[in-house]
């Protein structure tokens, strides 16, 4: 409703039963109806919140995961889930489906883990391809379909610092198609990254048939290039964004 | 408003004059229109229907932005995930903070953020998956007593920095990095008061740049900055901010 409106008593009028009927008639109509125009900004304190409720509120259908103990040795070229140990995938789970009850409900979602160490034989060419001595992350979600889906941006890391210009030919005045090749190869390789923690965050908004397991994958470029790297000690939260 | 009591009472075969009764009316209805407060409002009694639905807002930009309007929160986020990689040439490079919101089109998606700030805090984050690797082509240098000279040592030390700004001030930086690492995915969390108004959110890079070749000891050089395209460029392939506008 809008604002309540009264017939006030007039100086001289004798106050009619249907003037003064009709104000308490309007009050009884509008305190039936109130909305935020009859009320002050800003009233509600955390007291007002359902007592009951009020854990799903705003921060809501929250889910960790933590592991330290185990590794896992990622070999693949297409996306495999961070399984640690074989038995622990890196992933937050819920049961019954989360669902989203407002077509603009946001999940957020950030997983860690730490490189753990990288394959001692991994191999760097002369010149080096795109990524070939890196590992991506993605965050993947299964609806409650069971279907997987990739989750917006995948994130990369490289083991080495190897250069990406093509090193083996340059051409110096008095020394042309100088080959750097294995020098720089040398310094690279004897470089790589170490215990390198990665991070990573996503937004899932709506998915009409809900969510049963985001969990974090991971793939290599060129497991000829880069055999393998280990992955452990990953932490993972997600938490639905209503309110 | 708080809670009220009426003002005088009305006796018995008395006449009731209008002051009386349009004070009486007045003073609960006034309340009503507009005055309830916390005073008022029944305790345990707000549940999710009470609450205002999310509102989404997309601006296609460029930069492309998304805002989540909640009752509590807002959400701002502008990422961009295609594989395409943007390339900062060297001879771009300039001492200072680099605005990556320089970059034309839609390269400044995923490095800006434009709205309408409620009081409160900012909490947030800038994701950068990002690219610097060795130099090969310093190996053109030459040593004068010696002629050329095979290089034994190369390292690209310059270190470099993300830095997050909010309205133009320094709220999350990584601080120094080996940014010629290869490449990395960067994250530089940030946190900052904000009042209502405007806002603007922009990502940063700085390099403090130190490129040294040892050659045969002890004979040792270093290449200057901006010395395109000798000098491995930035490069940047995904990347995301977003930022959380907790409302007191």
């Amino acid at each position: 409703m809008s604002t309540i409106k009264t017939n006030p008593a007039i100086p001289g009028n004798v106050a009619t039963a249907a003037g003064v009927n009709a104000t308490y008639a309007a009050i009884q109509t509008g305190t039936a109806t109130l909305t935020d125009i009859n009320e002050q900004t800003e009233w509600a304190t955390f007291s007002h919140l359902n007592g009951v409720t009020n854990d799903t509120l705003f921060t809501t259908d929250m889910q960790t995961f933590c592991n330290s103990a185990d590794t896992f040795n990622l070999t693949s070229e297409s996306y495999v889930v961070i399984n640690l140990a074989g038995t622990t995938p890196v992933a937050v789970n819920w049961a019954p489906t989360l669902t989203y009850t407002s077509g603009n409900e946001l999940l957020r979602v950030h997983a860690d883990v730490n490189l753990d160490a990288v394959s001692n034989s991994f191999a760097l060419p002369s010149i080096l391809m795109a990524d070939q001595d890196c590992f991506f992350l993605q965050l993947w979600y299964k609806d409650g379909a069971n279907v997987y889906h990739a989750v917006d941006c995948e994130f990369a890391y490289s083991v080495t610092n190897y250069t990406n210009f093509n090193p083996t030919a340059i051409a110096f005045a008095t020394q042309p198609n100088f080959d750097a090749s294995a020098l720089l190869k040398a310094y690279a390789n004897s470089h790589p990254r170490h215990r390198l923690r990665c991070s990573i965050t996503g937004f899932i908004p709506i998915v009409a048939a809900g969510i049963k397991t985001v969990e974090l994958r991971a793939r290599l470029k060129n497991n000829t290039v880069l055999p393998s790297v280990r992955f452990k000690e990953a932490t993972m939260v997600a938490t639905m964004i209503r309110h | 408003m708080a809670r009220m009591y009426t003002k005088g009472r009305i006796k018995a075969a008395d006449i009731i004059l209008e002051g009386p009764y349009n004070d009486e009316i007045n003073q609960s209805v006034g309340e009503l229109n507009g005055g309830l407060d916390q005073n008022n409002m029944p305790l345990n009694s707000v549940t999710r229907s009470k609450l205002v639905p999310p509102v989404l807002t997309s601006i296609a930009g460029p930069p492309a932005q998304k805002s989540y309007v909640l009752p509590s929160q807002d959400y701002h986020i502008s990422e961009y995930c295609d594989a395409a990689t943007v390339q900062v040439p060297v001879a771009e490079w300039q001492l200072g903070w680099n605005k990556f919101e320089q970059g034309a089109g839609i390269n400044k998606t995923g490095f800006v953020l434009d709205f309408t700030s409620s009081e409160g805090m900012l909490k947030g984050e800038a994701c950068l998956d990002a690219e610097m690797r060795q130099s090969a082509y310093v190996f053109k240098y030459f040593i004068p007593d010696d002629g050329w000279k095979p290089v034994v040592n190369i390292k690209d030390r310059h270190t470099g920095e993300i830095g997050v700004f909010v309205n133009d001030v320094l709220v999350g930086r990584t601080g120094p990095l080996w940014i010629a690492c290869g490449r990395h995915s960067y994250v530089v969390p940030f946190s900052t008061p904000i009042g209502s108004g405007p806002c603007h959110i922009d990502v940063r890079w700085i390099v403090d740049y130190h490129n040294e070749i040892t050659v045969l000891p002890p004979y040792s050089v270093e290449v200057g900055i901006n010395w395109d395209p000798l000098t491995a460029p930035f490069q940047i392939h995904h990347r995301s901010l977003w930022c959380r506008n907790e409302k007191r």
